[in-house]
């Protein structure tokens, strides 16, 4: 398969700072970003319901959305129907990144919902993050790259934690490495 | 000899996948004269447990 045009990648690449930029970490897992995006398309909805769109356990989605809120990305207020049944929007701060993220995409949060969902399939082990991504996305832009070229286009991270995020893409096969 | 990493086939059909939804959506919006320009303003980042 041919490698695709380098300025699309570019332009993924960007839509993924910027859902680092709305979620407030790089170290966000995939799924976060998914349930983030949910919450935005569906502003009011409650934990149950982003829990059935998404097909997630009840405690996969309280923790993340915990997650979410703790970050700010969130907010929170008692349901207008069940005061116990909590509704959920994003932050003004959240929604004006993810806006940008959702750019490209004429502002389809299904669309891009649909890929993470496809990159989070990729991984066999353990949950991608959106440091994982962006660095997959270097390897798309590049063609070929070295551990340094990757690791020097994430997020001035703590070292280890690069490093780490390079070795678990090998790990999961997403990463092939050539010598030459 | 030096290593270098590149994207395995599937995740190379992932991408192309990522790029070709992206081009139908920005041919959607030219098809409609680039109505989904606009303009964002950043509001400052706030913490709920601040």
């Amino acid at each position: 398969m041919n490698q695709p045009s380098k300025a699309d990648v570019i332009q993924l690449a960007k839509v993924v700072d910027h859902l680092v930029d709305a979620v407030g970490d790089p170290s966000a897992t995939l799924r976060r970003a998914m349930i983030l995006l949910d919450i935005d398309l569906n502003p009011g909805t409650t934990l149950n319901a982003v829990g059935e769109r998404l097909q997630l356990e009840k405690s996969v989605s309280s923790r993340n959305v915990d997650w979410l809120w703790n970050q700010g990305c969130v907010l929170r207020k008692a349901g207008r129907e069940d005061a116990r049944e909590l509704e959920l929007e994003t932050s003004p701060y959240a929604h004006k990144h993810l806006q940008l993220a959702l750019r490209p995409f004429g502002n389809h949060h299904e669309v891009l919902i649909k890929n993470l969902n496809t990159f989070i399939d990729l991984f066999q082990k353990h949950m991608p993050t959106l440091r994982e991504l962006k660095a997959l996305l270097t390897v798309g832009v590049l063609g070929q790259a070295s551990r340094t070229q990757v690791i020097n286009n994430l997020y001035d991270g703590p070292p280890t934690t690069d490093q780490r995020a390079v070795r678990h893409l090998i790990e999961e096969g997403v990463f092939k490495t050539i010598e030459k | 000899m030096k290593e270098y990493l590149v994207l395995d086939e599937k995740t190379l059909q992932a991408v192309h996948g990522f790029v070709q939804d992206m081009t139908s959506a920005s041919n959607a919006i030219n098809a409609l004269g680039g109505q989904a320009n606009f303009s964002v303003t950043l509001p400052q980042p706030k913490n709920n447990n601040v």
